[in-house]
């Protein structure tokens, strides 16, 4: 899976977990995922959605809070984790 | 987040962080008689003053007497709901002042008793499965005593909450002086990674979850009528695959308590979204019970069923 289908993964599963009524397309690679204005304006229960899923679908572990702080930024930084932590794809 | 209907009905000139902090003094400083006494005087001009907070509990034990007696001849009951918000709010004041004692530095542990009721094996076995559970608990009683109950147990307890107007002051200094952690949610979206590592670890965190403070919640069938409840429990316990469990703690003398473990309640189906909403609906049932067996230490000023 070349990094495009991992964004575009990523992206859907993002939309399935918040529950996000947009197309998994219209979200930006660099938008943050937490700001209200600029970003998607996600919550602490859509991270918990997040980071089980982001285990189930991709078999790595978010775990600590250091961590999902720079995780959970973007979509960028959800893919790049998944790249350096040998995701299963 | 705390931007609600519900944090703008629970601000009251008593619940201030100076009011709460000098009422705390006091009654750790003074004899406890003295203390009680105070207490009283203090919730009776609360109750004379406070006439948003007294009409929330009057439409609250309105609609549980409308739907746990319903034979009752409307004079009849608006009789007993006026005493029995008279005495809630008085109870509350009792609240306050074991409170205050908790977080205070007198000797503790020989003045509060704490009958355990219920099955608390289940909750051993639980722990003894490496995994941890939710115990959900509503504004019913002394919840903190109920913290401080599962401490003393043994049970590694985090409670997680919002911040409150002042009520967090005191919160704090019981939990530690009980071992009992704590997590702020608020508007801190990462304290969710701190929730799933306290679970895989096996702790138990303990919510009220009576009150829907944001968005998320559900309406489930309450004393007869749609209530909202919020999601976030039943969410949590579904994707970390642990069971709730909901507990309260209760008191009819003064000092002597019962912390009540009540049976778990799994949130599993097919359907993720009717696997909450299910359990949702046991919870506000395992509510109801206890708050028709003790209304008169029910204390949620917020009127219930207005948000449905």
């Amino acid at each position: 899976m070349n990094d495009a289908e991992l964004r575009d993964r990523v992206k859907a599963m993002i939309v399935q977990c918040a529950r996000l009524k947009i197309q998994p397309s219209e979200i930006k690679d660099d938008a943050p995922l937490f700001d209200k204005e600029k970003g998607l304006g996600l919550d602490s229960i859509d991270v918990l959605e997040i980071v089980v899923n982001i285990e189930k679908t991709f078999g790595v572990q978010i775990p600590d809070r250091e961590t999902g702080e720079k995780v959970l930024q973007s979509v960028n930084t959800i893919v790049e984790h998944l790249k350096s932590s040998g995701a299963k794809t | 987040m705390n931007d609600g209907a519900l944090w703008e009905h629970s601000r009251h000139w008593l619940n201030i962080r100076p009011v709460y902090a000098f009422g705390e003094w006091v009654l750790d400083s003074m004899p406890l008689f003295v203390g009680y006494g105070i207490t009283w005087g203090v919730t009776e001009m609360a109750y004379h003053f406070s006439p948003d907070q007294r009409a929330g509990l009057e439409a609250n034990v309105r609609q549980v007497l409308v739907h746990t007696q319903p034979m009752l001849g409307e004079p009849e009951r608006e009789r007993q709901v006026k005493k029995l918000v008279y005495k809630i709010f008085h109870n509350r004041g009792t609240w306050f002042a074991d409170l205050s004692v908790m977080a205070g530095r007198r000797q503790v542990s020989g003045l509060f008793e704490f009958k355990k009721t219920g099955d608390w094996s289940a909750l051993q076995k639980q722990l003894q499965s490496g995994r941890g559970a939710i115990v959900a608990s509503a504004h019913l009683g002394n919840w903190h005593g109920g913290g401080v109950a599962m401490a003393r147990a043994g049970v590694p307890v985090r409670v997680v909450m919002y911040k409150n107007h002042a009520g967090d002051v005191m919160d704090t200094k019981v939990a530690k002086r009980a071992n009992v952690r704590q997590t702020y949610i608020n508007s801190d979206p990462m304290a969710m990674m701190e929730i799933v590592r306290a679970l895989r670890s096996g702790e138990v965190l303990a919510m009220l979850v009576d009150k829907p403070w944001d968005s998320r919640s559900m309406a489930v069938p309450f004393f007869g009528k749609p209530s909202h409840f919020p999601v976030g429990p039943v969410r949590v316990a579904r994707l970390a695959g642990v069971p709730i469990f909901p507990a309260f703690c209760v008191w009819k003398k003064t000092r002597e308590y019962e912390a009540i473990l009540c049976d778990p309640i799994e949130v599993r189906g097919k359907d993720p979204e009717e696997a909450e909403r299910e359990a949702l609906v046991q919870i506000a049932r395992v509510i109801e019970k206890q708050v028709a067996s003790n209304l008169a230490v029910w204390f949620n000023f917020t009127p219930v069923w207005s948000t449905s």
